[in-house]
Order: C-alpha cells, then sequence, then structure tokens
C-alpha cells in the first residue's frame, strides 16, 4: 500500500479502481501549412458548429442533473466559440498567414488565453483555462478524434492531471466515486462541477497519472486529503465500514446526548444565513443556532430591511427553533459584500476596513432598527445577540449601553421585553488579548475560527495560493483558543466554536480537552459530525 | 443615441453566468450597444470582448446604444444590468 496526500476540494470518502485519463493531447505547434486557405475556413466553421452541438448538449445535461448554475458554465464556453473576435482572429490566422484550421485554432485561442492570462485579477486569470478547453475541443474534432470514454462498469475513480469541465461530464456516471487530480486547482470550474456533483475530490494530489496505475484500487478521504493506493484487504473492509458510516444509512437518532470525557454534554450547533435553512429535521438534530449571519437581509437590496421585516425574520426564526437558543449575529458587513441599502464606501483592503460592530456602531439608525427588531421578537423563543468583530471593550460597553435605552424605550411602549443574553464574537488578535475583560462583561462567548485564524497570520483566506499558510491549528490560534476558553471558565459563561475548525473531527479531541463543548457548524456538517461523536463518545437516550 | 451609466455592484465582479446573459441579451437587439470602460470600448455582444474587460465591484461603464430598437434595448440593457451586475 502507497500513501499519499493532496488538498481536498469536495469532501468526502471514496473507493475505487482507477480509471487513468491521459494527460490533455498535447497540442501539435508545428505550423502546418494549408494547401487550400478557404477549405480549412470551412472546416474550421463546420468544427465550430460540432463543438456548439457539444457544448449545448452538456449545457442540457449538466442542466438537468445539476442544475443552472453549472450549466451556465457550458453556456459561457459556447457564447465565447461563436464570439465574432474568435471567428476573426481564427480566419485571418487561416487565410492571411495560411495555417491549418487547427493550427489557427491553436494559435488564435492561445493569443486570447494569453490575453487574460495578463490580466491581474486571478479570477478572470482563470477564463484562460475556458479559452483552452475550447481549443482543445476544436482540435480534437479537426483532428478526428473524438470518441468518448467508455464508461467503466463498476465502481471507478478518475485520476487525472488537469481535467476540465467537460471532460468530467464524460465521465458522469454512477459508478464515478471520486476524482485525484495532480494538478487541479480549487477557483476551477471542474472544483463547481464536482462539488454539484458531490463528488469527493483533491487536486495537488502526489500521484502522476501512470498508465501503470489503471484498475488498481484506490481509498480516498477527500476531507482528510489522504488517499491509500493498492491498500491490504484488511485495510479495505475497515474503510468500507467508515464509508457506509458516513454514507445516509448510518443516521444518528437527532436527539441522542453525547458527553465530553469531563462529563459535560457537547452541544451541536448550527450555522446558518436565513430562515429557509431552517427545517425540522434540522430543529431536531441540533441545540440550536449557534450563528445566525443577519446579513443575507441587506444583501443585494437598495432599500434598508424595515423594523417589521426584520422583526418577523426573527420571530419566526425563535418559534421554528421551538425554544431552543437561536444566536442572532449583529449586522457583520463590509464593503466586500454587495449591499447597495448600505452605500458603502468601496475599499481597497475591505476584511481590515469599515466592517462589523464598527460600521454599526457608526451607523446607529441602522443598528438600531436591528436592536429593536432583536429585542421585540426575544419574547417569542430563545434569542441571544453576538457583537461581531470587536477589538475593545469599549465597543460591547456601546453596544450594552445602546441595548438597555432601547429595551427602555419598549418598556415605555408597553411591550414585554426579556433579557437578552450578549455575547462578544472572538475573532480578532485584540480581542483574544482582551478576552479576560471581555468575558467579565459579556453573557457568553464565541470563537469565529477562520477570521481569528486569517488575522492572526496575516493569511488572506481567499487567496488560494496561501493556502499551505491557512493553518486553522497553527500553535499560535490553538494558544489563543486556549486564553479565550480558560477567561470563559473563569467568568463561568459558555463559549462556543463556529468556524471550519468546529467541525473538523481530527481536532474534535483536543479541543474537548482543552474544555471546548459547543460547536457550531454548517447544516451540512452535522450528521458527519454527530457520527464521529457516536463513535467515540458516551451517550445517552433523551430525557422525554 | 440612447446612453446611461451603470456600476458594477456585483462583489465577484462580471464572471460567466451574468457576462453570457448580457451577451445574449445584447446580440437580440439590431442596434450598436457599445460599452466604454477606462479608455477602452468594446461591443455588448462580444463574449471574449467583454471579459477582457476584467470588470470588478464598482467600476464605471458607460453604455451607448444607437439603431432602430434602441428604446427596447436600453430597457433590457438597463434591466439585466441592475438584476445581474
Amino acid at each position: 500500500m502507497r500513501t499519499g496526500k493532496g488538498l481536498g476540494i469536495v469532501d468526502g470518502m471514496a473507493s475505487g479502481k482507477l480509471v487513468i485519463v491521459p494527460s490533455r493531447a498535447s497540442l501539435r505547434s508545428e505550423a502546418e501549412k494549408a494547401a487550400d486557405p478557404p477549405h480549412e475556413l470551412d472546416m474550421f466553421l463546420e468544427a465550430r458548429n460540432v463543438a456548439l452541438q457539444q457544448l449545448r448538449l452538456l449545457q442540457e445535461q449538466s442542466a438537468a442533473a445539476l442544475g443552472k448554475d453549472q450549466a451556465a458554465i457550458f453556456e459561457a464556453q459556447a457564447m465565447m466559440l461563436m464570439d465574432e473576435d474568435f471567428e476573426e482572429v481564427v480566419s485571418s490566422l487561416i487565410l492571411e498567414k495560411n495555417l491549418s484550421a487547427r493550427q489557427a485554432v491553436r494559435a488564435g485561442g492561445e493569443k486570447i488565453a494569453a490575453l487574460f492570462l495578463g490580466m491581474e485579477e486571478e479570477r478572470m486569470r482563470s477564463k484562460s483555462a475556458d479559452v483552452l478547453d475550447l481549443v482543445q475541443r476544436l482540435y480534437l474534432i479537426l483532428s478526428g478524434q473524438t470518441e468518448t470514454p467508455v464508461l467503466p462498469s463498476e465502481a471507478f475513480i478518475l485520476l487525472a492531471s488537469e481535467l476540465n469541465p467537460g471532460e468530467l461530464m464524460q465521465w458522469r456516471s454512477p459508478l464515478l466515486q471520486g476524482i485525484v487530480l495532480s494538478r487541479g486547482s480549487a477557483h476551477s470550474h471542474l472544483a463547481i462541477l464536482a462539488a454539484a456533483m458531490k463528488i469527493p475530490c483533491i487536486i495537488a494530489a502526489d500521484i502522476e497519472p501512470d498508465q501503470a496505475f489503471e484498475n488498481t484500487v484506490l481509498a480516498l478521504d477527500a476531507t482528510a486529503g489522504i488517499f491509500y493506493l493498492d491498500p491490504e484487504v484488511k485495510f479495505m473492509s475497515n474503510f468500507k465500514q467508515k464509508l457506509r458510516q458516513e454514507g445516509s444509512n448510518g443516521q444518528i437518532p437527532g436527539d441522542l446526548r453525547f458527553y465530553s470525557p469531563q462529563g459535560e454534554e457537547i452541544e451541536v450547533l448550527a450555522n446558518i444565513g436565513s430562515p429557509e435553512e431552517l427545517d425540522p429535521v434540522l430543529q431536531k438534530n441540533c441545540h440550536g443556532v449557534g450563528l445566525f449571519r443577519s446579513e443575507f437581509l441587506f444583501m443585494g437590496r437598495r432599500e434598508l430591511p424595515s423594523e417589521e421585516e426584520q422583526f418577523e425574520l426573527y420571530r419566526r426564526l425563535a418559534t421554528g427553533m421551538e425554544g431552543k437558543k437561536v444566536v442572532i449575529r449583529t449586522l457583520d458587513i463590509g464593503a466586500d459584500k454587495d449591499a447597495p441599502c448600505l452605500d458603502l464606501t468601496k475599499e481597497e483592503n475591505p476584511a481590515l476596513g469599515n466592517r462589523g460592530i464598527r460600521l454599526c456602531l457608526q451607523r446607529e439608525d441602522l443598528f438600531r432598527t436591528q436592536l429593536r427588531a432583536v429585542c421585540r421578537a426575544a419574547t417569542y423563543g430563545n434569542l441571544m445577540l453576538l457583537v461581531p468583530m470587536l477589538i475593545s471593550v469599549d465597543e460591547l460597553l456601546r453596544v450594552k449601553g445602546l441595548l438597555h435605552e432601547i429595551q427602555q424605550e419598549l418598556r415605555h411602549e408597553g411591550l414585554e421585553v426579556p433579557d437578552l443574553p450578549l455575547g462578544a464574537m472572538i475573532e480578532t488578535p485584540a480581542s483574544v488579548m482582551l478576552c479576560k475583560e471581555l468575558s467579565a462583561e459579556a453573557d457568553f462567548l464565541s470563537i469565529g475560527t477562520n477570521d481569528l485564524t486569517q488575522y492572526t497570520l496575516a493569511v488572506d483566506r481567499q487567496n488560494a495560493a496561501l493556502a499551505p499558510f491557512y493553518q486553522q491549528t497553527h500553535p499560535a490560534v490553538l494558544r489563543m483558543l486556549r486564553e479565550v476558553i480558560r477567561a470563559a471558565k473563569a467568568e463561568q459563561i459558555p463559549c462556543s466554536i463556529c468556524g471550519e475548525l468546529a467541525h473538523d473531527t481530527r481536532h474534535t479531541a483536543m479541543l474537548l480537552e482543552m474544555g471546548f463543548s459547543a460547536f457550531s457548524m454548517a447544516p451540512v456538517h452535522i450528521p458527519g459530525f454527530k457520527k464521529f461523536l457516536h463513535e467515540h463518545y458516551p451517550c445517552s437516550e433523551p430525557s422525554l | 443615441m440612447k446612453s446611461f451609466t451603470h456600476t458594477i455592484a456585483d462583489p465577484l465582479g462580471i464572471h460567466a453566468r451574468p457576462a453570457a446573459l448580457l451577451v445574449k441579451t445584447a446580440s437580440a437587439f439590431c442596434s450598436t450597444i457599445i460599452l466604454h470602460h477606462g479608455d477602452r470600448e468594446i461591443s455588448a455582444k462580444k463574449m471574449i470582448a467583454l471579459m477582457s474587460l476584467g470588470l470588478k465591484q464598482g467600476n464605471k461603464l458607460e453604455i451607448h446604444i444607437e439603431g432602430e430598437d434602441e428604446v427596447q434595448a436600453i430597457q433590457a440593457m438597463k434591466k439585466i444590468l441592475e438584476e445581474q451586475l
């Protein structure tokens, strides 16, 4: 057995026999002269029609199987294909430079791809991959190589250096279990498609698509970023058992309770961004909502949401969770979000800009409306308020003051106003350094590990090139987590973890040992996380 | 000739799906539809040229439309830009 690593871009486990996808036909670049340029031009136009039909078909298939957004990848490619500029470039290469159709396609396409590659934004540069996909498609048609792959009749995993979206669609089959790429990019269209198809995938894997591996068994744990080539029988039966547990058949009853080695009940909470994500299953499966991102209320609209609109929404959340807690994070938005109603000034560096609580304290009118709506909705359930992006105790005190004022105001209006626990979100290094003081003032803490990691390590988490530096378990971050939980325990207030680290079961034992017992994660991770708890920690039936 | 300006609001700037919609919308009219951005001007009916502008959130576009169906074209272009970009 050989073990190797890669970067997981679609989580999950899989096993199957390897199918090697040969590297892209290296397109021959020697100049082929055309004996009859007008004929070559006709060939190009004909090949373009064939390519268009292929893309239309891919568009239909992906729309039906995956959805409109995925189909848009092929629609955009089809439009590039039919673009006048592309035709112009290629036909002038044929007619004026006497190139053969396929060489004109290659040269013209590479010219356009180079144009995208030269652009400053990483995302725009990836457009060059779309153009090169088109070039390859046309080149193969013009070379008479258009056969589609023969799909295997047993479970298989694709191994390639790179794969384009069109190629992946050709391999689509219920038997396709996983994808291993020796190169690849986390921000490619392929990544989007694989995620939509829910096929576990790793990139940058340390294995080359060598024909010798064809039909070799591979076990893939994309969540952990590990693969096992040609595993022993015993290992495989173990792996398959885990695989089964991961599948939907091993559902853990929603109301089972789990306990940490210290005997504390482990809370599993949900991070959600809109009330639509609340469903009866989720309601039953978790201890509450650990993080409700209120931003979406403000996104993509020109008018601010009214107090009534917000009240209605928070009330729905409170009643929907039937008394379980719902932590509402106050507006956490900056210039990187599309919220025309806030009329934010464009910033060069929005991650360090006017965002979160800074913005709210500056725009008190806006903040008051949100606080009033939450206070009013609090009578319908168990609401809590969480303040993001804190860097000082003063900010928390100002929110507290404002909240008291509003509660008074509402009481004067004759409304019943229950207590509303106020929490501090710990996501800046400053808030960690001040965690003792913050714990003394707050009713609870919640650590946003994604931002805390980014701000502590000075690593932009959206920059794929920095992925190896973005370590949620960097010793500096772990020391911070320890400090924070210690401060929370000293003040006897709860402290939860939200952020990607919360559902990463490789670190759960360590976090429990530190003293954490509340983990808030995207609903999609809850079943897997509970399965992990079920395997490793004591549980008890609910006391009915 | 008709013209208007639009500021890109989509945080992702111009990407595959809205670009495709924009080109499709523009191509449905016989009027010439020209997008001005900085010192560049391109036809809104050309996908590659549109993508090559590399529009980002906050970028300003000036749209000039001229032709028989410019009245309908301007409405359609405004709508698609407002909704998608």
